[in-house]
């Protein structure tokens, strides 16, 4: 009877120490996991040696269909650079939406800095290789007129373009 | 047996629960686990691009963050861009991020492939995720601005928790149920068991107190019938010998009375005529000590008779107390002087002391002590009496005493028996070999006791105790 007692004992602890969900140690889930998403790409201007635009195929973002302006934030790969590249714009951060108008891009730009036309042509351009953009604002980088709400197109800048 | 039958249910039935308990934690946990991992796998390689645009890492960790983060709380997610040449940016507290922090380690082993750990975080139990990306695409100049993010995901495991504790109050109530079960069970099973068993042991002391008519209902075939069975033969074997015995001795006791009846006529005529022969007899020397002689021996033969007689009317039951008011110190000296032993035995005792006796038995019992001490012991003879109780009962306590050569330490427990003589080389005695046992017959049909034992000084005492009221 007393052993029946102590073995009773003996499993009831076992059991409520055991309950609950006890920690793990570090458990290997496999290997990584592999892309499984296709390649996409976008198209960004950017400045030759000659001072011209030059079009140059960056890997795309799948669900940033702006991202190929936002690139304009970042400097060359080194692959461009070594083609003699450059990104004449001078903005870290470019924030890109879309205006009422769908065909309309807007860019919030920093007008602090000096905006060189080839740096507003590499935006525009790039802005219009993206499907259903016709035309791009930048905002806070008046004109020469001071205008602060005018929209451009590529052609404008078509004696840039190579 | 009870307490085993519930042992033994308690047992199981907590090793079947315990055994239940832990198979569900593993396959609950087992599910959620897998569930994360899979969806964690599958979200990281659809959100990351096989070849990364320069410096978009952030862009990457911030669409992991958000395709990976649940709404409602129970899974956070953190995304960071794999620095190359050091250690992984953890969190540095837990907050909105995580809801555990993140070893050292685990960020190394996470960097290397798919690692999860369970870890308990203030209480809570939580799962923890970490997996970077293969089957990118990346430059060999500058691998730092176009390597995909790491990604952390931590899942409360609240909810499977608080399953674990619905299925462990379940599985107790089933537990309590099963021991109930299990005690009603035992109880039915142990009447069915012990009852048998108990009016066995009854019937058995019934049978050892002398009721040999004791029997027991025989039920079912098993093995508790049978011995009912062979206790049901034992006790008629038993009663059968038993009452054959006893009419056996009942006819030899019959036997002895009737012999002793049936000498006890010609004896009376043998005496009166021997009486006769040894007047006449006595004429002449050789006929006078002749005719002495068988006198003598009739007489005795006629004391033998009488004392047989009397023993068998104690062996039939028929033996009868008339009791009177006696006055001890009185009955045992008028029983002294009647035999003309007065001057040899000296009488001790109070002189008022008062029983309900009968008075011929106790002249018989005092007769045969005190003729016995005379012809077998030495003197000096001497008797005393006082009152003595036994057991809260008032009686009286008279001792024989002599200072012969006592008892024999062989013969003790046999001297009240029937025949026996102390002295086994004098085979004639002038006794008959019965008056100590009808001594002791007639001291219990007073509801006294007689008892024989050597003095420490030498020689036999005899002490005989009787109660002053027969009740």
């Amino acid at each position: 009877m007393r052993r029946t007692a102590a073995a009773l004992t003996a499993v009831s602890c076992a059991l409520l120490t055991g309950c609950g969900i006890r920690p793990t140690g570090i458990i290997s889930a496999g290997d990584k996991p592999f892309i499984g998403s296709r390649d996409t790409s976008v198209t960004v201007y950017l400045v030759s040696a000659r001072e011209r635009l030059v079009p140059v195929v960056r890997p795309g973002l799948p669900g940033h269909p702006h991202h190929a302006v936002t690139q304009l934030g970042v400097r060359p790969t080194s692959l461009e650079r070594h083609r003699g590249l450059r990104n004449a714009v001078p903005a870290r951060d470019l924030l890109v939406r879309v205006a009422d108008d769908p065909s309309m891009l807007m860019v919030d730009v920093d007008g602090k800095l000096p905006w060189p036309r080839i740096a507003r042509a590499q935006v525009v351009c790039t802005a219009q290789t993206i499907a259903g953009i016709r035309r791009v604002m930048l905002v806070g980088l008046p004109d020469s007129e001071g205008d602060n709400w005018v929209s451009h197109a590529c052609d404008e800048f078509a004696d840039l373009l190579e | 047996m009870v307490a085993g039958f519930c042992a033994v249910a308690l047992l199981s039935s907590v090793l079947a629960s315990g055994l239940a308990y832990v198979l569900v934690r593993r396959a609950i946990l087992q599910r959620t686990q897998d569930a994360v991992l899979a969806e964690v796998r599958e979200t990281v390689a659809r959100t990351v691009p096989p070849e990364l645009p320069p410096d978009a890492g952030h862009a990457v960790a911030a669409d992991l963050e958000r395709a990976l983060t649940k709404q409602d709380g129970r899974t956070r997610a953190y995304a960071v861009a794999l620095p190359l040449d050091r250690e992984v940016p953890l969190p540095h507290e837990v907050g909105p991020q995580l809801h555990v922090p993140v070893g050292r380690e685990f960020a190394r082993r996470a960097a290397r492939g798919m690692v999860f750990q369970r870890v308990v975080h203030d209480g809570r139990p939580y799962l923890l995720v970490g997996t970077h990306v293969t089957g990118y695409r990346t430059t060999v100049e500058e691998p730092q601005r176009t390597t995909p993010p790491i990604v952390f995901v931590s899942v409360s495991l609240q909810r499977e928790e608080a399953d674990l504790r619905s299925f462990t109050r379940a599985v107790a109530i089933a537990d309590v149920m099963a021991l109930a079960a299990a005690f009603v069970l035992a109880l039915l099973a142990t009447r069915s068991v012990l009852l048998p068993v108990r009016q066995l042991g009854t019937a058995a002391r019934a049978l050892g107190d002398g009721r040999l008519e004791t029997r027991l209902r025989v039920r079912g075939r098993d093995e508790l019938a049978d011995l009912a069975r062979t206790f049901n033969g034992t006790a008629e074997a038993l009663e059968r010998t038993v009452t054959e015995l006893r009419a056996m001795e009942a006819a030899s006791r019959r036997f002895v009375a009737d012999v002793s009846h049936e000498l006890r006529t010609p004896l009376t005529a043998m005496i009166a005529v021997t009486d006769v022969l040894a007047e006449e007899g006595g004429a002449s020397p050789a006929g006078g000590t002749a005719a002495r002689l068988v006198v003598a021996e009739v007489r005795r033969l006629g004391v033998l008779v009488e004392n047989l007689i009397e023993i068998s009317r104690f062996d039939s039951g028929a033996a009868a107390l008339v009791p009177d008011d006696l006055v001890v110190a009185e009955a045992v000296t008028a029983t002294l002087a009647a035999r003309g032993w007065s001057g040899q035995v000296p009488v001790r005792g109070p002189d008022d002391l008062v029983a309900r006796l009968d008075p011929r038995r106790f002249d018989v019992i005092i007769a045969n002590l005190a003729g016995n001490a005379l012809r077998h012991g030495a003197p000096p003879v001497r008797l005393d009496f006082r009152p003595a109780s036994r057991r809260d009962r008032p009686g009286f306590e008279l001792t024989i005493t002599d200072r012969g050569p006592g008892i024999p330490d062989d013969m003790l427990a046999l001297v009240f028996d029937r025949f026996v003589k102390a002295e086994a080389a004098r085979t004639r005695s002038e006794g008959s070999g019965l008056g100590l046992s009808i001594a002791r017959e007639n001291a219990r049909l007073h509801g006294g006791t007689l008892e024989a034992a050597n003095a420490a000084e030498g020689g036999a005492v005899f002490t005989l105790w009787l109660p002053l009221d027969r009740r």
